[in-house]
């Protein structure tokens, strides 16, 4: 007997519970000795500490932190991920050092591909998002998400942007920042 | 009176560069008018005659007063697509009337049609600070849409009803849902910083009860008195 027809109206659905890779970083997260309990430190590859070793990171010259940090991550992917480790790491404060502004997310929703895929505006895949008004707005609204999402822990935001020019050095890959930088940035914290 | 703070210059959040005009409505254009169609309710469209007034007030919004004239903490302010602007109906017609009968206080309807809940978000970070509102009541646009601003001073609605498709990259369901949680933080979180109460709701027509009762507008597509009778018993 055949199944009777249901039209796919799935765009029209409300979907309450969104699946559990919504939670899940793309990369395990980089913190040797973190601890529930300890302060989050969230942010892109340059808080991840690509090129430079976990103990110079601008986060570890501060406090010893539970970093959640993604390399390409947008802000999409760094509200994403509070929302859901602030309930497991449960930290007395965040510091969140913002990712380049132009970077977008989306959620492709493809189990033989990856879920997420991380965009720079004015790239081909995103050609509608390059407007410098947009990327701006869209930050500010994002950090207003973040902050509505953190609830009362106490939220240090230091912006990429504000940091780019204290990048004296390099990692060992030639394009993020060097030790002497990530001491610099970690000024910007204090 | 917000009118000082309306004539000084309206600094966006924390940006380093203000927005051309970040409050501006989708229907400036239409600004000091009355009509009595308007956008998808046209003559053509109609599928019963009734008299309707469109009046949009100075600054684009169908509200019967001007911003600068409101008092602090007197004001409803109602965010939401063409349903809260009231497509095909009378202004008294609209839930947010029926809300703001209950609540009392005076209807500042900020409803856009066609809409996102982006627009949304950013008629409330720009206006919230100057009308001071004693209360914000949003009702979700479709999550199938997406306001972009395209260069300085233009807007672009994506999907549904907008000017251009949403990319390939925005449409998996989990991406709209997604999206339509975090920009309503984000205006939560706006009302949060300001003490003001935001009621939100979040209905999808096609699937709900007001699909079987075939209450629509003037126009055939939105919603109908009755419909938005219900609807404002959401916000209770």
């Amino acid at each position: 007997m055949s199944k009777p027809f249901k039209p796919d109206r799935a765009w029209l659905r409300r979907q309450h519970v969104l699946p559990d890779q919504v939670n899940q970083p793309w990369t395990p997260f980089r913190s040797r000795y973190r601890k529930i309990g300890d302060p989050i430190a969230v942010g892109c590859s340059n808080t991840f500490g690509i090129g430079v070793d976990m103990d110079q990171t601008w986060h570890s010259l501060i406090e010893r932190h539970y970093c959640i940090a993604q390399p390409g991550a947008s802000l999409e992917a760094i509200w994403r991920l509070l929302r859901y480790w602030i309930t497991v790491v449960k930290p007395p404060r965040i510091r969140l050092l913002t990712p380049p502004m132009g970077r977008r997310e989306c959620f492709l929703s493809d189990p033989e591909k990856d879920y997420f895929r991380r965009y720079q505006a004015g790239s081909h895949n995103l050609p509608e998002f390059t407007n410098e008004t947009e990327i701006q707005l869209h930050q500010l609204r994002m950090l207003d998400a973040i902050r509505y999402c953190v609830g009362g822990i106490p939220i240090d935001i230091v912006t990429w942007e504000d940091v780019a020019e204290d990048v004296v050095d390099f990692g060992t890959d030639g394009q993020h920042p060097g030790p002497k930088s990530h001491e610099a940035i970690a000024k910007h914290f204090q | 009176m917000i009118n000082d703070a309306l004539k000084s210059l309206v600094k966006f959040g924390s940006m380093k560069m203000s927005l051309a005009n970040p409050g501006a409505s989708l229907h400036e254009h239409v600004a000091g008018t009355t009509l009595q169609h308007f956008p998808t309710d046209t003559p053509k469209a109609a599928i019963y005659d009734k008299d309707i007034a469109y009046r949009f007030n100075a600054q684009g919004f169908r509200c019967d007063n001007d911003i600068n004239v409101l008092e602090p903490h007197t004001v409803n302010m109602y965010l939401g697509c063409s349903t809260t602007l009231g497509t095909g109906v009378n202004l008294h017609e609209t839930w947010c009337q029926h809300v703001n009968d209950r609540v009392g206080g005076v209807m500042l309807n900020m409803g856009q049609a066609g809409g996102a809940v982006e627009t949304c978000y950013r008629l409330a970070a720009h206006w919230i600070p100057l009308v001071q509102p004693r209360a914000v009541y949003m009702l979700s646009p479709p999550n199938t849409r997406r306001e972009v601003w395209v260069s300085d001073n233009d807007i672009e609605i994506l999907g549904l009803g907008g000017h251009l498709p949403l990319p390939n990259t925005m449409v998996s369901e989990q991406e709209i849902e997604i999206n339509r949680e975090r920009v309503t933080n984000a205006i939560n979180f706006i009302c949060q910083t300001s003490s003001i109460p935001f009621h939100y709701t979040y209905l999808h027509l096609f699937d709900h009860r007001f699909r079987d009762i075939g209450d629509y507008a003037r126009d055939g597509q939105h919603a109908g008195p009755n419909t938005h009778k219900m609807i404002s018993e959401y916000f209770e």
